[in-house]
């Protein structure tokens, strides 16, 4: 119950607190000192330093805007203010004039129409002004009795370069009569490469504008902000609700087949260097989900990831009726020419304290389908992991991997001959060999057409102190070719081989009067009885993809796969996975997907598999893919 | 903006698909052209009919250019070149026939000035809501520009000289580890995409590389990371660590070539394999089945 509370107190305070990181963010603080307000422009510095460019990508304090009108096109980032715009920026200066513009993106801004900038105690006219955040250079059209060009540098309103060259189209205004407004205003706070906080707005959801108190709209460039705790649904529309540059609270409204829809509430509190992430989803339902992602740069050379699930029915925010969590933690280390790293898992299969004995002696909370279950199994692995090496000239790469570990459940984690291990320990290693793009054929046109072969081989083995040992091979090859602009070819075979190796236990291990039936074809799968431990995975496949532009693209792929154990019909493995399955996978498939790009801002992708009526009963493909991409 | 469904929620994602089409509510999502500089042309050159013109001093005759107003005070219009042209005694304001207009000369609005080179002075100004084609080049009327400070260079603007914005294919090819995932997709993501872990999809070349050709104007400059739908499967570097954002700006050529290698996905199991995961244990329970609960 702690640990739920302390996920929900997190989740609203550090998003409320958005300075958490410890620098400012959209609040009104200045970055830029103000100029001391005796200074007064001057003819030329006296000493004429070029000024220097700052980083491209660097940020800077926070400025108001006030207009008439205020529109934001979300499509095209760009902020627009008209009739008595007022912009108050970080250092102080304060300009006004009859119109705004702001290219997010670009991070500058651009002030027209009888225009007075205010600094340094002084007035001065102008037909425009603006301000480039990257690097911090203001440009200005004064008028006084003639107009000139003033260059100012970091904010120095005292000390104008006059005369000299500005970039040409710094005081570009941009159309846009054809684009649609999200989101009217009359106030918002800005800070730049960051994030937009609207006062009082009207926003346009896709029907019609509607009042709001405020909106944020946040643009930072930190990927951060992207990671995401909570787990997949068919739909979700995120509103960010309040925030700042490093922190921001998002209420998704969410739907999925079991829940259908619900609301979701999700934080970030991040910095260049770490995030912490939480949700709960379902908030609305009583499967609800708590998630805590953290992760922090250490040094440069080290990291740590945690993160902590759980998983409740739980009525609003009364004591649930069951409640499961997981907690992983990696560590990462770097090493000259190799790394180290340290994986931790924790289970709870029950967070809840034993409850009485109820109906037959089961343990259960409320009834018998909250069944209270106490085990925690737990595992932790060092690995060591070397950097790609070349072998001599040769186009030929390798990499090397080793680790140790150990497993423990309390309630035994294998059971054997009578024999049980609650700890089992284990040794591996792996070594991982590739020779990328080799040229078959070159293309003596000269366009690149050349057919490539990729080989890669990877291979593991594993000791138990149980004892036994798993080898784990995976060789997977292909010939690829562009033939032109339009289309490409691939052929490929892949194999995977996984043994579990017991010796003279062997047969005890894997008994050979094992069959699978299957209630789907009423059909008994004798491969199955013939299983031992070692299985293999084999494909064939061919893949064309034809893109005809940038708006449309299509590729087609048939595999050819023939596994031992076989695969079973009726029992659908996951789509493309390479690992080792249950079951076989289907022998024969057919994909196709198909791409449109319908707009700048929008991808349609279809994609579905065709399984060649396998045992009578696999077609296509029960599920397929519609994306919808920006 | 991830959608997976099943047939039955075909008709809710189409729909949905159409709304966000329709421009309504796409909030965060945007096109990478867009953090390209404006093109410094781009409006016809095919000027209207004149009906009526300004008459030029004795010694010069008119040149015409078109533009986007800043300003229109003191004596001057301000051009959004950020140049001042003085306005001459009788000047004209017109529609783009050269008829009367209603309109008057405002911050945005679109403006062809009639120069008189013998002055210099702008004579007629034909007013407009829409961009005007253009006659004359700016360089051919930039020397008519009133400003009391002589121009000097501007060492600031080096860096980007010669950037015009012109699209350019760029390729991106990725080469992935050896343990990816066969059936898996690989994107690009970037921060003009709010860092969509599915913003851009690749196609897969072979069985280690991946590629995607897109058009950009040049200028363009945005960050991006290679994922595999996810940020749980965003690229790691050698060291295993997270890495930086790439960065990535377009230069004016006609095509260009993004060479990179992923060399470890931050998804990848580098311990052994999990215990009790990778045994057909549902047909061979012995030995990974786990005791009765005590």
């Amino acid at each position: 119950m702690r640990i739920r509370t302390l996920i929900i107190a997190l989740l609203l305070v550090l998003a409320c607190v958005p300075a958490f990181a410890g620098s400012d963010n959209s609040g009104s603080a200045p970055r830029r000192e103000a100029e001391p307000a005796s200074a007064s422009p001057s003819p030329e510095p006296a000493v004429s330093p070029e000024p220097t460019a700052t980083s491209s990508l660097s940020s800077t304090g926070a400025f108001s805007l006030k207009a008439h009108r205020i529109a934001f096109y979300s499509a095209r980032y760009i902020l627009t203010g008209d009739g008595d715009v007022e912009v108050k920026l970080a250092d102080g200066a304060r300009v006004t004039g009859s119109r705004f513009a702001m290219d997010i993106r670009l991070n500058r801004f651009v002030v027209a129409g009888n225009v007075k900038l205010y600094a340094l105690g002084h007035e001065y006219d102008g037909a425009a002004f603006s301000d480039y955040f990257d690097f911090d250079r203001q440009y200005f059209v004064p008028v006084t009795d003639e107009p000139d060009r003033w260059t100012y540098a970091h904010g120095e309103y005292g000390q104008p370069y006059r005369g000299r060259e500005m970039p040409g189209d710094t005081f570009f205004l941009p159309d846009v009569s054809r684009d649609k407004v999200f989101i009217y205003a009359q106030k918002c706070v800005v800070q730049p490469r960051e994030s937009i906080k609207f006062i009082t707005p009207t926003i346009n959801f896709g029907l019609a504008y509607i009042p709001w108190p405020s909106f944020f709209v946040n643009f930072t460039a930190n990927p951060n902000f992207a990671q995401n705790s909570m787990p997949g649904a068919f739909i979700d529309g995120p509103y960010d609700a309040f925030g700042g540059g490093h922190g921001l609270f998002t209420l998704n409204l969410r739907y999925d087949r079991p829940n259908g829809v619900y609301l979701a509430p999700e934080f970030h509190q991040v910095s260049d260097k770490h995030y912490i992430v939480g949700s709960v989803s379902p908030f609305t339902r009583p499967f609800k989900q708590y998630n805590f992602d953290v992760y922090d740069r250490i040094s440069p050379k080290m990291q740590v990831q945690a993160s902590f699930q759980e998983s409740a029915f739980q009525l609003g925010l009364h004591t649930p009726l069951a409640a499961s969590a997981y907690s992983s933690l990696a560590l990462t280390g770097g090493l000259p020419n190799s790394y180290l790293q340290l994986v931790a898992h924790q289970y709870w299969t029950s967070l809840l304290a034993q409850p009485a004995p109820g109906i037959n002696g089961l343990l259960y909370y409320f009834d018998p389908t909250h069944n209270w279950i106490p085990n925690h199994p737990n595992d932790i692995q060092l690995t060591w992991n070397g950097f790609r090496h070349r072998i001599n000239k040769l186009p030929v790469y390798f990499t090397l991997r080793s680790g140790i570990g150990v497993a423990h459940e309390g309630y035994g984690l294998q059971f054997l001959g009578g024999v049980e291990s609650p700890t089992i320990w284990n040794k591996t290693v792996g070594v991982n060999v590739t020779a990328p793009s080799l040229t078959l054929i070159k293309d003596e046109s000269g366009f690149r057409r050349d057919i490539y072969l990729n080989l890669s081989l990877d291979k593991t083995r594993t000791w138990y102190d149980t004892p036994h040992h798993i080898d784990i091979s995976i060789v997977n090859g292909s010939i690829s070719r562009q033939f032109d602009r339009h289309f490409a070819g691939l052929f490929g075979y892949s194999n995977q081989n996984i043994g579990d190796y017991w010796g003279a236990r062997q047969n005890e291990v894997y008994p050979l009067n094992q069959s699978y039936f299957s209630p789907v074809t009423n059909q008994v799968y004798p491969s199955y009885g013939a299983f031992q431990g070692l299985g293999t995975t084999r494909s064939l496949f061919v893949q064309m993809n034809y893109v005809a532009s940038t708006s449309f693209a299509a590729s087609v792929n048939l595999r050819k796969n023939h596994d031992f154990p076989e695969a079973v019909p009726g029992v659908f493995p996951a789509y493309g996975a390479l690992s080792f399955q249950n079951y076989g996978n289907v022998p024969n498939q057919a994909t196709v997907e198909v791409r449109f790009r319908l707009s700048p801002i929008l991808v349609l992708d279809f994609q579905d598999a065709y399984f060649f009526n396998f045992g009578g009963v696999q077609k296509w493909s029960p599920n397929f893919q519609f994306q919808a991409l920006r | 903006m991830k959608r997976l469904g099943k047939r039955p929620f075909f008709a809710l994602v189409a729909a949905l698909a159409l709304v966000l089409a329709g421009g309504g509510f796409v909030p965060f999502g945007s096109a990478l052209q867009a953090a390209t500089p404006p093109p410094l042309t781009g409006i016809p050159a095919t000027p209207p009919p004149l009906s009526a013109t300004a008459t030029p001093s004795p010694s010069g005759f008119l040149v015409r250019f078109s533009g986007q107003l800043l300003d229109f005070r003191n004596g001057f219009v301000f051009f959004t070149t950020g140049d001042g042209f003085r306005i001459g005694p009788a000047l004209k304001l017109t529609d783009p026939s050269g008829a009367a207009t209603t309109l008057a000369p405002s911050t945005g609005g679109y403006a062809r000035a009639a120069f008189d080179t013998g002055t210099g002075d702008v004579v007629e100004l034909a007013l407009s809501a829409k961009p005007l084609p253009n006659e004359a080049r700016y360089e051919d009327i930039k020397h008519f520009a009133v400003a009391l400070s002589p121009m000097t260079q501007n060492t600031d603007l080096r860096g980007g000289e010669g950037l015009n914005g012109k699209p350019v294919l760029v390729i991106f090819t990725v080469e992935v580890p050896p343990k990816t995932p066969f059936g898996d997709t690989v994107y690009v993501a970037t921060d003009v995409s709010g860092w969509s872990a599915t913003a851009i999809r690749m196609d897969r070349v072979d069985s280690l590389h991946y590629r995607v050709s897109q058009d950009f104007r040049s200028g363009t400059k945005f960050l991006y990371r290679f994922t595999r739908g996810s940020w749980r499967s965003a690229e790691r570097g050698q060291d295993g660590l997270e890495v930086a954002p790439r960065k990535f700006s377009v230069g004016n050529a006609d095509v260009q070539r993004i060479t990179s290698t992923v060399y470890h996905w931050g998804d990848e199991d580098q311990s052994a394999p999990d215990l009790g995961s990778s045994i057909p244990t549902p047909f061979n329970p012995i030995p990974f089945n786990t005791p009765p609960h005590h």
